[in-house]
């Protein structure tokens, strides 16, 4: 078993020389169509990100009046807290909205500002509460409880950061590049499947004084048809290959335009592609090959009779 | 060893190249297969290695129908029939001893078989000095050799010659009808396909005369006659 196949992968290498700019022009177009795919799931990682960076902008932040008494403000956080549509809820004392604000002004070096803080003697900032959901669909569902006529009394101003109109223009980038990046990797794929039939063919033409004889000595199909066979999946192997020397130095380029772009919240692109690594260009490769077998299967049926 | 039940071939559409053809070879048997070319000589042997079907009769190689025969099973007949041509049909790329073991390795023979049984065959043809060689350093003789050393790897029962010394010299096509006649003494039956009268009369063997793809003469210790 181990002398057949070692038999066949030499035959198939062998084939793969003799042919070389075609195997060349062949690895380049199946290449070409993994890097469209692999800028697809760049793209839609992006969007993806960008989707999430906004949703995670949005929270409901309730203003508590004045007046309002911390066991009360602690009645509504707990209800909050225990539903289940609720992510988290912080809560804000005026104390630490008081250290909070000052803080962030002697940053700026408002001395104006903190000096005239200083003259207050009751602390004239809100207490608040700051409540992100588990999904944004769930926001008007926790609004709700918000205002029921129980907390209404300590309640000053609800606000709801609504970010919807971004997050649906954004869905919609997203649906837009899935149908068009769809539709270029299938045009892609169509092309590397044709590429991978014709050079099964052209080999086939080219060896068919070789496979004459191969069939005249009575070799079993196994010799004849495996070599061809593998060849095509030596072209898969070798343009994943070529597919990730290729992809990574470009998303080092790409990583700082992509990191920049969400201020704070960076999207590391190359993590993305290293974390996926085997998802990505194993399912890859393993499309690649299977298209590639039946294509050259096919190819073999129809040109190398018997 | 081999019989022929009123075959015809009909290329399709409709070129009738062999006609109800009845034909019995003994093991062993040394025959020549004459005729112009076009009578379905070539056809003939093909018959043989199942490389083209019978449009009507069947041919059995001992108890074997191989009009019957499964594609699988058509590197199993073809290992037990030798075949070679005019045109040697050799891999210009491999040495005569590439080319010999080839033919060994494509089916999946064993290391120590090629080792040995390749020494051996080229012995036989008288090229055992010559195993480096690429075809274009051979002169055609010698390359029509190769081809007959290919063509024993398997130890063929049946040994198909279809015009062998077409392109050979009178005096190296003696030397290979010699070692063809050496090689059907050891005991392969032999089908010699050709149309060179002189081979074929100074032989005296079995001649089988082949015209318009109809048996015409069949005649034991024969002579060309057309
Ligand atoms: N594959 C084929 N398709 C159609 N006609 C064929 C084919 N092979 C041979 N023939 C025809 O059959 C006839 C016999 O051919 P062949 O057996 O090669 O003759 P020979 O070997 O005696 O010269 C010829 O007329 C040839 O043109
Ligand atoms: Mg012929």
């Amino acid at each position: 078993m181990f002398l057949h196949l070692y038999r066949v992968v030499k035959f198939a290498f062998q084939n793969f020389w003799r042919n070389f700019w075609l195997s060349i022009v062949t690895i380049s177009i199946i290449t070409l169509s993994f890097l469209s795919v692999n800028f697809f799931i760049f793209t839609n990682a992006l969007v993806d990100t960008t989707i999430q960076a906004v949703e995670n902008r949005i929270n409901i932040t309730v203003n508590f009046k004045t007046t309002a008494s911390e066991p009360d403000i602690l009645v509504l956080k707990n209800a909050v807290e225990k539903n289940s549509y609720v992510e988290s809820a912080v809560y804000i004392s005026k104390q630490i909205a008081f250290e909070k604000f000052r803080a962030k002004q002697e940053k700026e070096g408002n001395t104006i500002v903190t000096d005239s803080l200083d003259q207050f003697e009751e602390n004239p900032l809100f207490a608040s509460l700051l409540i992100k959901a588990k999904d944004i669909n769930y926001y008007p569902a926790i609004t709700q409880i918000i205002s029921q006529s129980q907390y209404e009394p300590i309640i000053e101003k609800t606000n709801l950061d609504d970010k919807s109109k971004v997050i649906s223009t954004l869905s919609n980038i997203k649906q837009r590049i899935q149908q068009v990046g769809w539709i270029i990797n299938i045009f892609f794929l169509a092309i590397a499947v044709l590429i991978v039939y014709n050079t099964i063919r052209i080999t086939i033409y080219t060896r068919k004084e070789e496979i004459g004889i191969m069939k005249l000595v009575g070799a079993t199909n196994w010799y004849i048809r495996a070599p061809l066979v593998l060849e095509s999946v030596i072209y898969s192997v070798i343009a994943i290959i070529a597919t990730v020397i290729i992809v990574y130095p470009l998303l080092g380029i790409l990583q700082p335009y992509a990191s920049s772009y969400f201020d704070g919240q960076a999207f590391d692109v190359l993590a993305f592609f290293s974390n996926n690594f085997l998802t990505i260009f194993g399912y890859e490769l393993l499309a690649s090959v299977v298209l590639n077998v039946i294509s050259s299967a096919v190819a073999i049926g129809r040109y190398l009779r018997v | 060893m081999i019989r022929f039940s009123s075959v015809s071939k009909i290329y399709p559409p409709d070129f009738t190249a062999l006609k109800n053809i009845d034909l019995e070879v003994q093991a062993g048997e040394f025959i020549f297969i004459v005729g112009q070319s076009g009578a379905g000589k070539t056809t003939l042997a093909k018959l043989l290695t199942a490389e083209e079907r019978p449009t009507k009769g069947s041919v059995m190689i001992g108890d074997w129908d191989i009009t019957k025969i499964r594609r699988a099973d058509v590197p199993t007949l073809r290992r037990q029939i030798g075949v070679i041509f005019q045109d040697f049909k050799l891999l210009p790329k491999k040495t005569v001893h590439e080319n010999v073991a080839f033919a060994l390795e494509v089916c999946g023979a064993p290391i120590s078989r090629i080792k040995t049984v390749v020494p051996q065959v080229l012995k036989i043809v008288g090229l055992e000095e010559k195993v480096h060689r690429y075809p274009r350093q051979l002169s055609g003789g010698e390359q029509q050799r190769v081809a007959i050393a290919r063509a024993l790897v398997h130890r063929p029962k049946i040994l198909i010659a279809d015009e062998p010394t077409g392109d050979l010299d009178t005096i190296t096509a003696k030397s290979i009808v010699d070692l063809l006649t050496k090689i059907n003494e050891f005991g392969t039956t032999l089908l010699f396909v050709t149309h060179n009268r002189d081979i074929v009369n100074m032989l005296k063997k079995r001649v089988v005369t082949i015209e318009d793809g109809e048996v015409k003469g069949d005649k034991e210790t024969g002579k060309y006659i057309l």
